[in-house]
């Protein structure tokens, strides 16, 4: 199982080169109402899930940030969304090059740590403790 | 054998889902737009993905929803996933096909089908929930 902080620091690794992302191709790229969206989006969900990482999984329990809880996972997914929407860009207008690699990688790592999260999350008995039901610890 | 009402759900199931069937075929004959075949077949894959995100955002959302304290939990855990991940997929193409024929911009195509995927696994689930009921105990 691995722990908070190791998926804390996958999930703070994803914000940080996803906002590394963005700025760069914001400032190469001309702007137009895709992509103004599609930035504005990841900025919002960067920002989300960089205090979803540092609030809800560094800092003692008693701080918490209940919305990116909640949303923690959709969060993510759009983050790993946004790095294939650059892929897609990036095929659709025949300028592949070696930073495709790296979204690639973000988007697995962003992935990847959603997944993670829920099952750890499952694992130590935080969610699905529900006596008798699939998903659930068996009772003690 | 007496005919029930549960009989008669189950053919009314059935059908629906047989009706899939004829609009395949019909659609298979439709000529092909000349705006799909100019995309590369490494923008479907990425979109292939895309979907894939999307109707895992819609899964993992919704298992962590049903398995917060108090709520009821997930009976069917394979079911539960397949049924979210197959609708996001359905949608997120769905919405692809209909944003690439509207001449959608591509970063808002993507988007579109993220959502799409993230909002199909809800119906998808809601869907199935007919077709796999919960079973009354007498």
């Amino acid at each position: 199982m691995v722990d908070r902080a190791s998926l804390a620091a996958i999930k703070l690794y994803v914000c940080l080169s996803t906002a590394g992302t963005l700025l760069t191709v914001l400032v190469q790229s001309p702007a137009d109402v895709g992509r103004v969206l599609t930035f504005t989006l990841m900025a919002i969900a960067v920002s989300l899930g960089t205090v979803d990482a540092f609030i809800n999984d560094l800092l003692p329990e008693e701080y918490t940030a209940p919305f990116a809880l909640r949303w923690r996972y959709v969060i993510f997914i759009a983050l790993a969304g946004g790095q294939t929407s650059l892929i897609y860009s990036a095929v659709i207008f025949d300028s592949v090059n070696f930073e495709v690699i790296r979204y690639a990688i973000d988007a697995l790592a962003a992935a990847g740590a959603a997944v993670l999260d829920l099952r750890s999350r499952v694992r130590s008995g935080e969610l699905g403790n529900h006596a008798g039901h699939a998903l659930s610890r068996p009772a003690a | 054998m007496q005919v029930t009402l549960y009989h008669v759900r189950r053919l009314r199931n059935a059908t629906a889902l047989l009706g899939w069937v004829p609009c395949l075929a019909i659609a298979a004959t439709l000529p092909a737009e000349v705006t799909f075949e100019t995309i590369p077949t490494l923008a479907y894959l990425v979109t292939f993905a895309s979907a894939l995100l999307g109707g895992l955002a819609g899964t993992l959302h919704r298992m962590s929803q049903h398995l917060m304290p108090g709520a009821p939990g997930i009976k069917h855990p394979k079911i539960f996933v397949s049924a979210n991940m197959l609708g996001g997929l359905c949608a997120g193409w769905l919405s692809f096909l209909i944003g690439t024929h509207a001449g959608t911009p591509t970063l808002l195509v993507q988007g579109i089908v993220l959502v799409s995927g993230f909002g199909g696994a809800a119906v998808v689930e809601r869907f199935v929930d007919k077709f796999f009921p919960v079973p009354k105990t007498r």
